[in-house]
């Protein structure tokens, strides 16, 4: 190997080649780092990717099962603090990931959210059922550590996470942390578990005597988040739901204006909302306080009342708040709720915290009740805009939730405090949650179906709006379903427009309640089967957003007897085939 | 014997003819794309050109007026429905038929009947994916909804109280015959609405009458008996006033080019009186109102349909050549016309005994409709009267009832339910008991103000000057409509009100109480108080200054309030 045009002279050249012939890889790497070294010290500069490799123990890969992108931003974090102290950190999405590379590995970190009731997410179903499965390796070698994410608020809580962990120590790995399971607010621990994790690590691995400057994680953006929403103001706020409806949807539209945000259409948008001021009165009436007493939660100090009012989940009960509440008042008709899975599930869907305290009556400081509670989460809903048609503003689509229970009406937090107590140029904390696995096909030729029911046809209101503002025409198949034609048609004057425009090619309509038999968009889907078949073979990309309990389940039944009846599949074969337009992004969900 | 006319499709010129024209000829036979307007699920109105055409099947595609704002803001399209009208010669029906009707407004419309001004039912409120529930429903009865609008001969009116003369029988035949001649051939209807498909013979004779544009405009044919004007036949395209000799009608005066509708702003457009052209026998009426038809196919206006009805084709050619034309059509002339008179145009309320021993019970609908409303549930009352009868309901032409050909005992239990029902055949003033007002607002898209929704508590106030007068027995013909069209003939009252925005009326004096002058606009765009303001003067001076039983209508040319209205192109707004 020649050198041409180099600063060296010839007897340097000389000896550099002598040098470096024969010379082994880790002697090469110890020569690197020798001269990086001397580089150094000679620019008196604190090099900041300074560290030798000495062992492989200071490799570390990052493997993440993201639904929403949160794990793969835990994920990004995570390897930025690692590579800032000299480790060598990859970091690959689960469904990149080739299992067979696990038994090689030295450390790992998981990190993986639990999605609905206790399935992985998507891009992690493979790996989940691998590592849980008859074929998981052995794997005495490997140090690990899993970050699970989930939501108390639901049963199986980080359920995915819990079954790696196990896996992984029944298959003889040896856990560098315990796991730690997230909340649906996790920001502060997520950032105290790096620093912990930091220093375990590197601890384990062989030390350098390199003084590691490890700068704090600098932010890319300034970024919006729960901790820190955007107040937007309200723009507008209308009822779009006609006068015989039984159901309340608004349309509101918020500005977004000086901050910066962008979304996609798909994205959605958290809303930090208050409490219905009804119910905590309530609470505060019948445990005799006044809302004045002061507390400390996790947020700061507070009165009782602000703490229930803003920082509190008051209207909805979860499993850990039960299990709190049963630790603090050791009232026995409460131990036999907690012990009965049927009972407790029961007791889960419609009660409030003011029924549990006056089912299960017991003496509370103002101090011992917020300790009891979790915080109050953000609301997501599915963003109904692009910014390609409205620029600054975010809109958004809400049903009123309320229904009555043991002769009490109830109402959901966020879907009353903005139908409520919102009006134009109120503020509304916001941020904006990205969801990758819910978006318009790359190639803008890719025809679509858009299959929605209620308050789930929003995010395809942001997929036409995409569509129409740039241009784009055809391709794209609706099909909605709510109750009433007459008053529950929701944006029925816009999709006419999009229409007649040609923007949307075609949709098929659903109203359960303006018949005798009741109609639902499975029915639609069947009606239109072979159509539907036909667009699939030409490349389209199937998406379903709405309630997840009754229309997921059945829209997807629907599907598989499509595949079975228009393409000759066999039971077997149609979810195969299914999962595999899952794995190429042709079918995505936004379900809740 | 038919006259062939060549309809010469590719010598038309479109461009100047009004845009109808096109929409008929292409809409094969009344067919249009209703079939598929009907299948969309993705809106509650039909196309465009499918709305011109319903109206021959029918159909108004109408829309909640009051909703409309708040509709647009709630991002939803207007609330649709449909006005169903339905064919009743003569306004006879059944106990049975009545009772369907009754079944379909609850089940399918507003839970509300409407008696209209050319005795016919109208539903409100259906909406499109009923339509078609709606006509088989009444099909079961023996009741369509066809040319009852449209640019074809409409519901024929006849005079209709069985109990005033033996002669009803004989008219009300002679008016269904007249219905029937002049229905439309196609089998449009049928195929659409009853899933009937009928064989055709050939293209060619499928619309013998009307070809295939129909006519120009639409077109109103009444029979009427003197002394009774109830069917207002002066009003109409074509009337037929009953000659009777010796119990026996001999013929029928023939009267042509009246018609009511008429546009702020454009004098050219105006309501007029028909004229009497001679007399014919009974044989020959059927074959005289299709010839009058066919002279107005071919001639009149088909380029600008605000002068399309056949007063103006009249007046435009003169009224002798007209006559002409019709007898040469017929192939014989006119017999002289005969003297007749009239005494009133109103209904008279109350009992009457027939010359058969039945009895008929005239019954006030203020403004036509049907309905439970507070403590006076009307229909309920007429749903148990149908369920326990035998005799027949014939709908007048002033939004009223006659509930007809009972006996004795079903009169006992006629009053008896009517009262347990709240609907007291009681004390109403002369004035009301002459009243129409057509429907306009929530649901007409024409109006510019409110009509039967408005009318009854203006005549309240208008009542208490009567009154303070000593005049509240006193009949006096008012009629109030939302817009100058004239559906509730307002050009032929006594005091007449034609809304020109919301709260303001145009003020008409001067028709009189038998329906044979035109009235005169004596102040525009009045508002309640003004309109009180300026009525107060006029009745009290008529009050103290009027000769023995002279009309309102007359004391006001008398005193020249206004100047007599002699012809209708004579007519201001």
């Amino acid at each position: 190997m020649t050198i041409q045009l180099s600063p060296l002279n010839e007897k340097q050249l000389g000896s550099l080649s002598a040098l470096s012939a024969g010379l082994t890889r880790e002697q090469l790497l110890w020569i690197n780092g020798y001269f990086q070294g001397l580089l150094a010290t000679s620019s008196g500069i604190q090099p900041v990717n300074s560290v030798v490799q000495e062992k492989s123990s200071k490799k570390l890969t990052i493997l993440y099962g993201t639904h929403t992108g949160r794990s793969k931003t835990i994920a990004g974090k995570l390897t930025e603090k690692l590579a800032n102290s000299g480790v060598e950190v990859q970091a690959i999405a689960l469904d990149e990931y080739k299992t067979r590379q696990l038994a090689s590995e030295t450390n790992v970190v998981f990190i993986v959210s639990t999605h609905g009731e206790g399935e992985p997410p998507a891009m992690a179903e493979d790996f989940h059922a691998f590592i849980t499965g008859k074929r998981s390796p052995k794997l005495p070698g490997l140090n690990y550590a899993v970050v699970a994410l989930g939501d108390k608020s639901y049963k199986l809580f980080c359920k995915t996470g819990i079954d790696i962990d196990l896996a992984l120590a029944q298959s003889g790995a040896k856990a560098i942390l315990p796991i730690l399971k997230l909340d649906v607010d996790f920001e502060d621990d997520v950032d105290r578990w790096i620093n912990e994790f930091a220093s375990v690590f590197i601890e384990i691995s062989v030390s350098s005597d390199q003084t590691v400057v490890a700068p704090n994680p600098v932010l890319k953006t300034a970024e919006y988040t729960r901790k820190n929403p955007f107040q937007a103001t309200v723009i507008d706020k209308v009822k779009i739901t006609g006068r015989d409806s039984d159901k309340e949807v608004y349309h509101v539209e918020l500005s977004l204006e000086g901050s910066g945000i962008t979304y996609e259409p798909g994205d959605s948008v958290g809303i930090l909302a208050s409490n219905p001021t009804v119910l905590v009165d309530e609470i505060l009436k019948f445990k005799g306080f006044d809302g004045s007493e002061r507390v400390a939660i996790k947020e700061g100090e507070f009165s009782l009342k602000e703490a229930l009012t803003n920082y509190l989940e008051i209207t909805v009960l979860t499993r850990d708040v039960i299990q709190n509440y049963f630790e603090k008042s050791k009232h026995i008709k409460l131990q036999e709720v907690i012990e009965n899975e049927e009972k407790l599930d029961q007791y889960l869907y419609g009660y409030d915290v003011l029924d549990l305290l006056e089912e299960f009556p017991s003496d509370f400081t103002a101090q011992q009740l917020v300790e009891i509670l979790r915080s109050f989460p953000a609301r997501l809903y599915s963003i109904s805009s692009s910014q390609l048609a409205v620029g600054e503003e975010v809109h958004i689509t809400v049903s009123r939730v309320r229904f009555s229970k043991n002769g009490r009406e109830r109402s959901g937090a966020c879907s009353t405090y903005l139908a409520d107590q919102i009006e134009p140029d109120s503020l509304v904390p916001v941020f904006i949650e990205r969801n990758p696995a819910f978006k318009l096909p790359e190639n803008e030729q890719t025809p679509v179906i858009l299959v929605g029911a209620g308050t789930g046809v929003a995010p395809y209101r942001a997929f036409l709006q995409h569509r129409e503002a740039s241009n784009r025409k055809g391709k794209t198949w609706l099909f909605f379903g709510e109750r009433r034609f007459g008053s529950d048609f929701l944006y029925q004057i816009e999709w006419q427009k999009l229409l007649k425009d040609g923007y949307l090619e075609k949709i098929d309509v659903a109203f359960s309640r303006d018949q005798e038999q009741k109609i639902y968009v499975q029915h639609r889907l069947i009606e239109k089967q072979k159509e539907i078949y036909e667009w699939l073979d030409k490349g389209a990309s199937i998406y379903l957003c709405g309630d997840m309990k009754q229309m997921a389940r059945d829209v997807q039944k629907a599907l598989l007897q499509i595949f079975e009846a228009e393409g000759g599949m066999s039971e077997e074969k149609a979810l195969e085939f299914l999962k595999k337009l899952k794995k190429e992004k042709r079918f995505q969900t936004d379900v809740y | 014997m038919f006259i062939k006319i060549n309809t010469m499709s590719d010598t038309i010129n479109w461009k100047e003819l009004s845009e109808l024209e096109k929409i008929k000829y292409e809409s094969n036979y009344l067919r249009g794309t209703l079939v598929e307007s009907l299948a969309d699920p993705v809106t509650g109105s039909i196309a465009f050109a499918d709305t011109q055409i319903s109206k021959f099947h029918g159909m108004y595609q109408q829309f909640d007026r009051d909703l409309e704002k708040e509709r647009k803001r709630q991002k939803l399209e207007p609330a649709y429905s449909f006005l169903i009208r339905v064919r009743i010669p003569g306004g006879v029906v059944s106990p049975s038929q009545w009772l369907k009707m009754d079944d379909i407004s609850e089940q399918y419309a507003n839970h509300t009947l409407k008696l209209t001004t050319r005795q016919a039912f109208q539903l409100h409120g259906v909406i499109k994916s009923n339509l078609k529930k709606t006509i088989q429903a009444m099909n079961d009865r023996l009741m369509d909804t066809i040319s009852a609008c449209g640019d074809v001969n409409r519901n024929v009116m006849c005079h209709p109280n069985p109990a005033e003369s033996d002669l009803h029988t004989e008219m009300h035949d002679t008016a269904r015959r007249i219905s029937e001649h002049l229905l439309p051939s196609t089998t449009a209807y049928h195929e659409i609405w009853l899933d009937q498909k009928l064989i055709a013979d050939s293209k060619k004779d499928v619309e013998p009458i009307y070809g295939d544009r129909y006519l120009p405009r639409k077109f109103k044919i009444a029979v009427v008996l003197p002394p009774y004007n109830d069917c207002d036949v002066f009003s109409q395209d074509l009337g037929f006033i009953a000659i009777v000799e010796r119990g026996k009608i001999i013929g029928y005066n023939v009267v042509v080019g009246g018609g009511m509708g008429s546009t702020f702003g454009i004098p050219e457009a105006y309501p007029r009186l028909a004229d009497v052209i001679g007399f014919c026998t009974p044989e020959q009426v059927v074959e005289v109102s299709e010839k009058v038809v066919l002279v107005q196919r071919d001639n009149g206006n088909r380029q600008n349909r605000k002068f399309s009805r056949m007063k103006y084709t009249i007046d435009n050619h003169g009224l002798d050549w007209f006559k002409a034309e019709v007898e040469k059509y017929l192939g014989y002339e006119f017999q002289k016309a005969k003297p007749y008179f009239f005494t009133r145009n109103g209904d008279r309320l109350g009992w009457k005994k027939g010359t058969d021993s039945k009895w008929s019970l005239t019954l006030f609908v203020e403004g036509g409709r049907v309905v439970d409303k507070g403590d006076m549930k009307m229909k309920t009352a007429l749903r148990e009267v149908a369920q326990n009868i035998e005799g027949q309901f014939v709908l007048t032409g002033n939004q009223s009832l006659i509930i007809a050909s009972v006996t004795a005992d079903e009169k006992k239990k006629i009053s008896q339910i009517l009262k347990d029902n709240g609907v007291l055949p009681g004390e109403i003033s002369g004035l009301r008991q002459n009243s129409i007002a057509c429907v306009a607002l929530n649901t007409c898209g024409l109006a510019f103000a409110e009509a039967e929704r408005y009318l009854p508590s203006l005549i309240t106030k208008i009542e208490g000057i009567l009154d303070q007068n000593g005049l509240l027995k006193e009949e006096i013909v008012i009629r109030m409509t939302g817009c100058p069209n004239g559906c509730g003939r307002p050009y032929l009252a006594e005091i007449g009100f034609v809304g020109k925005s919301e709260g303001h009326y145009n003020l008409y004096l001067g028709g009189n109480f038998i329906g044979t002058r035109l009235n005169t606009l004596y102040k525009e765009t009045l508002t309640e108080d003004e309109i009180l303001a300026e009525l107060q003067p006029i009745i009290a001076d008529y009050a103290s200054s009027r000769n023995d039983g002279e009309k309102l209508g007359d004391f006001v040319i008398r005193k020249e309030y206004v100047k007599e209205t002699l012809k209708g192109s004579d007519f201001k707004h």
